[in-house]
């Protein structure tokens, strides 16, 4: 057989290893509490806090046009009762944690990959070794475990702008709070934002493993560290997008 | 203090050390010499256990280290410390943070003794006032200062220093060189010191190893290494040597 032909899904079998054994290593200094909480803290104010405009502008924008085009639809066939309960269900079910994923997968994954990236081809990460630190305890750990904790919040907080956002265009277009809010309660299940949660923590596993192995493993210098990056935002999109249909199907 | 036994270490089907035995005593000063891609910092990385070793055996301080699992390895590296050709520092970080990293990842120093140590080391290795930098405000031979500082932070007994004088204008290779002697005097390590520069060499060796090849083909005094009649020795040094000195110096 050509080697060539098999270059590929050795290639994707390489690389799911490296996920898997990071993971591994992660969860490990997880159980342990083997934490340096200093660092987490600070990669939650950096990567989470300062991700916060950029989301809540993104899904806010997002609420505002589906808003619009469902509140058009709905005033012509007299239905607005059902505008803002499918706002929600949908905010809150599908929209808000992927867009703040895919946002945080372009915004802080890409962050991730090229900082561990030039750490790695500047012998950063060797020279953590050398000082007896394990690089995935002190790099990989705090990074993950404040994605862990940033993005479902962040998530749940995106949902509420884009609700919100959605009535304030409802409200131009004639609709009032009471009609928005009234199947909001019915067609929202306390589980449906549960699920959401779970999802979006399952995103952030996602968003930090890829960063963090794409940077780890970076070779070539300053057009590795580029293609790492490049790679850690692609990848992610992807498995945000597979992964979400997986766990919608699988939670609702 | 360290000694390898038939080291070999091979990236996919190249091989890059092959059977390497070296032994090194406490408080000598052995340099790795060779052409470029000899295997010199293989060596180096491969007893700092950075990379995989294919097989053979390593013993730092009489404790085999090959087969050590990462977190038993770290306990040995705290009494190691390696220098990067570039420095390697953490940019994220200024000076002081810098050295002081191992300082408080290792040790329970309360943070006016950290201070202290930090500026002892610094002042060991010739700086000063340059704590609050970050390293893009460094010069070449400032980060390489720096970086022996963080490598000198536990008071490691081994040293390992990867082309220290790489790309230095002679001033600057002058002092890295009296500092890697004063660091012995003063701190009594054992060090490798991976070089290109024969001058150099000839000052801080105790011993010379000759890699070639993966292989040491000449271990021994620097004037044991001149009398050899290898033909790449011989040619090794022969590309060395200044043809407008009569005497022949390097």
């Amino acid at each position: 057989m050509n080697v060539k032909l098999l270059k590929a899904p050795i290639g994707f079998i390489e690389y799911i290893g490296k996920m898997v054994a990071m993971l591994a290593s992660t969860i490990y200094y997880l159980v342990r509490l083997a934490v340096d909480w200093r660092l987490t803290f600070f990669q939650m104010s950096n990567m989470g806090v300062n991700s916060i405009p950029i989301v809540f502008l993104v899904v806010g924008f997002t609420g505002m046009i589906v808003s619009l085009q469902i509140t058009e639809q709905a005033l012509r066939f007299g239905s607005t009762k059902f505008v803002g309960g499918g706002i929600a269900f949908v905010m809150v079910r599908e929209l808000a944690p992927v867009l703040t994923a895919v946002v945080m997968a372009g915004r802080v994954g890409s962050a991730i990959a090229s900082e561990l990236g030039s750490m790695k081809v500047t012998e950063q990460i060797d020279a953590l070794r050398s000082l007896a630190t394990n690089p995935v305890q002190y790099l990989v750990v705090p990074r993950m475990l404040a994605l862990i904790i940033m993005i479902p919040a962040i998530s749940v907080m995106a949902g509420l702008i884009g609700i919100l956002s959605a009535f304030w265009i409802a409200n131009m277009m004639g609709v009032q709070w009471p009609v928005f809010y009234m199947y909001v309660p019915r067609l929202l299940d306390p589980s449906d934002i549960t699920a959401a949660i779970i999802k979006s923590g399952v995103f952030a596993v996602l968003i930090a493993l890829i960063g963090c192995v794409e940077g780890m493993y970076t070779e070539g210098g300053a057009s590795g560290v580029g293609r790492a990056t490049t790679n850690a935002v692609v990848v992610s999109i992807v498995c945000i997008f597979g992964m979400n249909y997986v766990l919608s199907a699988i939670l609702f | 203090m360290i000694e390898t036994r038939d080291l070999k270490v091979c990236f996919g089907k190249t091989t890059v050390l092959d059977g390497i035995d070296l032994q090194i005593a406490a408080g000598e000063i052995v340099t790795l010499m060779g052409g470029s891609g000899c295997g010199k910092s293989t060596l180096l990385r491969a007893v700092m256990r950075l990379i995989p070793v294919t097989s053979g055996e390593i013993f730092i301080d009489e404790k085999r280290v090959d087969n050590l699992s990462e977190t038993d390895m770290n306990e040995v590296r705290k009494m190691m410390g390696m220098v990067f050709q570039e420095g390697a520092l953490f940019d994220s970080m200024n000076v002081r943070e810098n050295v002081a990293f191992a300082l408080r990842r290792h040790t329970r120093m309360k943070e006016k003794e950290i201070r202290e140590t930090v500026h002892e080391r610094l002042e060991a290795v010739g700086l000063k006032d340059v704590e609050e930098r970050t390293p893009n405000q460094l010069s070449g031979g400032m980060r390489r200062r720096v970086g022996i500082a963080r490598a000198l932070a536990l008071n490691p007994k081994i040293l390992l220093y990867d082309e220290p004088t790489t790309g230095l204008d002679p001033l600057l290779t002058a002092t890295i060189v009296e500092l890697i002697l004063k660091m012995r005097e003063r701190y009594g390590s054992t060090a490798v010191v991976v070089t290109h520069d024969i001058n150099a060499a000839i000052r801080i060796s105790d011993r010379v190893a000759m890699l070639h090849e993966g292989k040491i083909i000449h271990k021994g005094s620097f004037k044991s290494l001149e009398k050899s009649d290898h033909p790449h020795i011989v040619k090794f040094l022969n590309s060395m040597r200044d043809t407008r000195n009569p005497q022949g110096g390097y």
